[in-house]
């Protein structure tokens, strides 16, 4: 049984296509209606069109004229109206307006023109616009809605966290997630916090240690004490975090609906103060051809910016198509606009600079070893590891592999929870994994040296875990590498764009320093919370306009408040995918500076279609207004003015490297 | 499965069999168990043959011979048509309308008032017959799954049926095609034969679209398309009468010569 649609319906804002009460076929009924609806308009005003310029068969074409109007402008008359209704006159209210009233001084077909390139110019936005950004679908899967309780009798049931209280005992199995906070009672195991580190590496969880929700078990057990209700719990603070930040973003606005709500007023303003006033002062009929009511309503069509209404998703939609090109995704086109406002570029360190895979880089025998037995080792520590999901392990094992090792039999195989594994193999006594579990085996020189190792190591920002073969110690060191290229890249940014880099991590500083260095980044805040991190970014977002660039769920608050949030398609978390605005789907960040160029390129384009139009209009609606040219040569200049901002917003689909 | 299960729940499972029975007892805009767009289609098909039967009374009586009959008959079908095609559509739309806000208040309801859907659902399963200690069982697994809630309050507190309706869209497509098809049947006769066949061929399509609706639904064939043929003779009759008798009342003529201009033009009618 298929489980019903009921959260995606919600997120979407009630949409049929996800509707749960249509049936699965009817639901493909319901997509892009406004679309197809103005596709349909579109071709009875081309019908329209032809049966009245090329047959004079005006009847005829009003026949179709009539479908225009329903078909496009019922939906712009409700907008509208509903616009009127919270006193907001905007370019929607012009066109309308405009597109109704010319019926009156039999312009119908010129109205219909406005209905059906506004009708269209808004589905084509609304089909292009991810509808997921609002959506945040992925942060009810960070928190498991269930939990299972342990009751006094030893039964376990599964019951709903919000109906679990502090105090009650719930029982979190190997690999599950943690779905309230809690103080361990019974087990030991590892637990990975990279929700709110975002470092992929297990932790030790005992007895009396707190366990956050939101962390996913590893293989052990664990039986824990419920210290907060659900809708206090750590799981659920970062969940609010990310929405709270998406909410309080300021909503991204194209920087020409910032200059549209002024124009519109003053066009009806002036059209009206006209047809009222122009008669007292220049002894104009109202009525009639000649008369000032006509004039308006001709000055109204004219000055309506349709080159605007059409010209701007055009551009907005082939940029996004050369961006999609380039295995980027863009959750809408404002969002370049936005980009290209940045001033500053903040990254997260682990899977973003990082590759976020540790890889092992050396290793070192606490004793005097031939390359033979350091060979052996690395098979044992192999066959040691292969049944393990831990990234220490994967991290040996992917690098043993290249050098296709022995496979042997192991016995008495035991995983200690939260430290390693040990077995024994061919009479030896093995053991891989935390340094403190065998340090008390080591002896003064060994201890010593294993000592330095781990201080080095953490300077250097690597790991270090240790191999036992019978009374052999070898330290294996893993490190998580930049990316490649990632230096040439930043450096890039900052000659290129003059931006401001920084890092933002929840990991140590050692290690955060240590990739700073390696990458020339001179500004580092470490050890950050993710409440820290949107701190931070919520800052330099509202003084200097910020882009973050990050993975995790961690990053899901910063990313959602950011000017513009990047993402990582394939090594991203769903929530940070969610929350951001722009996905690399290939994980290339190498794309970055493409991506800044074809913004600022957008806005150029835009820029030059707003002056464009706007020309184009003052050149025909003023004269139009004085009565000086005829409403069919207004409406040509005006529509002319249409096409040529139309084919300068295609030159945005070119999709190579722009210098 | 046994032989009984077999044939009780017609081969399938007795999940799916529950399934498609809660989804043919939907409640359609129209309120029957046949689908929306097909019940559309049919019903455009009764709608058209009704009006074409009226729109025929009054111009055959108020102008037995103009030549314009024919057009004015087809452009109100068609109008009429394109009417109720785009009524059914957004009758479609309201209630899928209500229906959404219904799923989006009872959401909030489980959201928000937890304790007090707890006991909303404790007096449902009361009514059922369940009694402590299973009771308390059934809530607590009930409540464990929001998705799982949502959906038992809404069919079982709102008696509403998910995943049965049809788009809107699609019932008016259907409407469209039912309605157009029996315009432009109606319309031919009109023109091309006489008017008593275009009579026989409102009623013959009333007939139909009346047994086909009956015969889906399982319903009793012979009262469903008596009645329909029933209500459209009635409607017709009625318009075609009173029409003369306006007629009669409204004329300057002298009433001899009245009676004899009707008499003749029923004459007329039958052949």
């Amino acid at each position: 049984m298929t489980p019903y649609l009921f959260n995606e319906f919600l997120e979407s804002g009630l949409e049929d296509q996800s509707s749960p009460f249509l049936t699965q076929e009817s639901r493909l009924w319901a997509k892009n209606v406004p679309l197809k609806s103005s596709i349909a308009s579109a071709i009875f005003l081309c019908i329209a069109f032809v049966l009245s310029f090329f047959f004079h068969k005006d009847l005829e074409a009003s026949f179709f004229l009539i479908l225009v109007y329903f078909f496009a402008g019922i939906p712009s008359l409700i907008g509208a109206i509903e616009d009127i209704g919270d006193l907001t006159i905007n370019i929607d209210v012009l066109m309308t307006l405009a597109a109704f009233l010319s019926v009156l001084i039999g312009s119908a077909m010129e109205g219909g023109l406005l209905l059906v390139l506004f009708s269209l110019s808004g589905s084509i936005e609304a089909a292009v616009t991810s509808k997921a950004k609002g959506a945040l679908s992925h942060l009810r899967q960070l928190a498991p809605p269930q939990a299972t309780v342990l009751l006094e009798n030893g039964i376990t049931l599964e019951r709903s966290v919000k109906d679990i209280d502090v105090g009650t005992k719930i029982v979190i199995k190997a690999g599950e997630i943690a779905p309230l906070d809690g103080i361990v009672l019974e087990g030991t195991s590892d637990v990975n916090l990279v929700h709110l580190t975002g470092e992929n590496l297990p932790v030790t969880k005992t007895i009396g240690d707190q366990v956050p929700a939101g962390s996913r078990n590893g293989e052990g057990s664990l039986v824990l004490n419920v210290t907060h209700l659900s809708t206090e719990s750590t799981l659920s603070k970062l969940i609010d975090l990310i929405i709270e930040a998406q909410e309080s973003k300021p909503k991204l606005q194209r920087f020409i609906d910032k200059l549209s709500q002024g124009y519109a007023l003053s066009i009806i303003s002036i059209a009206f103060l006209f047809a009222i006033t122009t008669p007292f002062i220049f002894s104009m009929p109202f009525l009639g051809n000649e008369g000032s009511i006509y004039r308006a309503l001709a000055f109204l069509i004219a000055a309506s910016p349709c080159a605007l209404i059409i010209a701007l998703p055009i551009g907005y939609l082939s940029a996004i198509s050369a961006c999609a090109k380039k295995g980027i995704l863009l959750k809408g086109g404002v969002i370049l606009d936005a980009l290209a406002e940045c001033k500053i570029i903040a990254f997260d360190k682990t899977g973003t600079l990082t590759k976020g895979e540790l890889i092992l880089t050396n290793v070192l025998p606490l004793q005097p070893s031939s390359e033979d037995d350091i060979k052996n080792a690395i098979v044992y520590a192999y066959n040691l590891e292969m049944g393990s999901s831990h990234p220490i392990a994967k991290a040996i094992t992917d690098y043993i592999e290249q050098q296709s090792p022995q496979k042997k039999q192991l016995n008495e195989y035991k995983v200690i929870a939260g430290y390693g594994v040990e077995a024994k193999c061919e009479n030896k006594e093995l053991y891989i994994g935390k340094p403190s579990y065998i340090a008390s085996q080591l002896n003064k020189e060994q201890n010593f040296e294993l000592n330095e190792a781990l201080r080095k190591s953490q300077d250097e920002g690597k790991l270090i875990a240790v191999l036992k073969v019978e009374n052999n110690f070898y330290l294996l060191l893993l490190q998580d590498a930049p990316r490649e290229n990632m230096k040439e890249l930043l450096e890039r940014l900052r000659k290129k764009f003059n931006l401001r880099l920084l890092m933002l991590t929840g990991d140590h500083s050692a290690s955060a320093n240590y990739v700073a260095k390696s990458l020339n980044l001179t500004e580092i805040h470490s050890n950050l919370l993710p409440e820290q991190k949107l701190k931070i970014v919520t800052e330099l977002a509202n003084s200097q306009g910020l882009a973050m660039v990050g993975d995790g769920i961690n990053d899901a608050p910063a990313l959602a408040r950011a000017t513009v949030g990047i993402s990582m398609g394939k090594v991203g978390s769903a929530s940070a995918v969610d929350a951001s605005d722009i996905v690399l789907l290939h994980d290339d960040l190498n794309l970055l500076d493409w991506l800044i160029s074809k913004s600022k390129k957008t806005k150029i384009v835009i820029l030059e279609n707003v002056i464009t139009a706007f020309g184009a209009i003052c050149f025909a609606s003023i004269p139009a207004l004085l009565g000086f040219i005829p409403l069919w040569l207004a409406v040509i200049l005006h529509e002319g003015g249409t096409m040529l901002v139309g084919l300068n917003s295609l030159r945005l689909l070119k999709v190579k490297d722009d210098k | 499965m046994s032989k009984d299960n077999y044939t009780h729940f017609k081969g399938k499972n007795a999940i799916d069999h529950v399934l498609e029975v809660k989804a043919k007892a939907s409640v359609e805009p129209h309120g029957f168990e046949l689908p929306a767009h097909q019940f559309a289609f049919l019903d455009a098909i009764r709608n058209i043959s009704l009006l074409g039967l009226i729109l025929f009374a009054l111009l055959f009586l108020v102008q037995p011979n103009d030549k314009f009959n024919t057009l004015i008959l087809s452009i109100s079908l068609c109008g009429a048509t394109l009417g109720f095609a785009a009524r059914s559509t957004w009758h479609g739309w309201s209630l899928l309308e209500r229906l959404h806000r219904n799923l989006k208040q009872e959401h909030f309801e489980i959201q928000h008032h937890r304790a007090q859907e707890r006991e909303e659902l404790k007096a449902m399963y009361q009514l059922k017959g369940f009694q402590e200690p299973l009771l308390s069982q059934v809530i607590d697994v009930l409540m464990a799954d929001e998705s799982r809630l949502l959906k038992v309050m809404i069919e079982e507190e709102l008696g509403l049926s998910l995943n049965s309706h049809e788009h809107p869209l699609k019932h008016g497509f259907a409407a469209l095609i039912g309605g157009g098809c029996a315009s432009i049947i109606l319309s031919i006769v009109f023109n091309f034969l006489s008017p008593t066949y275009f009579v026989f061929f409102a009623f013959l399509l009333t007939f139909v679209s009346s047994l086909l609706s009956a015969y889906k639904e399982k319903n009793s064939l012979i009262p469903a398309t008596v009645w329909s043929l029933g209500i459209a003779g009635l409607v017709f009759g009625l318009v075609y009468f009173t029409t003369q008798i306006c007629l009669v009342y409204s004329s300057s003529d002298s009433k001899e010569d009245l009676s004899n201009k009707t008499s003749n033009e029923i004459t007329y009618l039958i052949p």
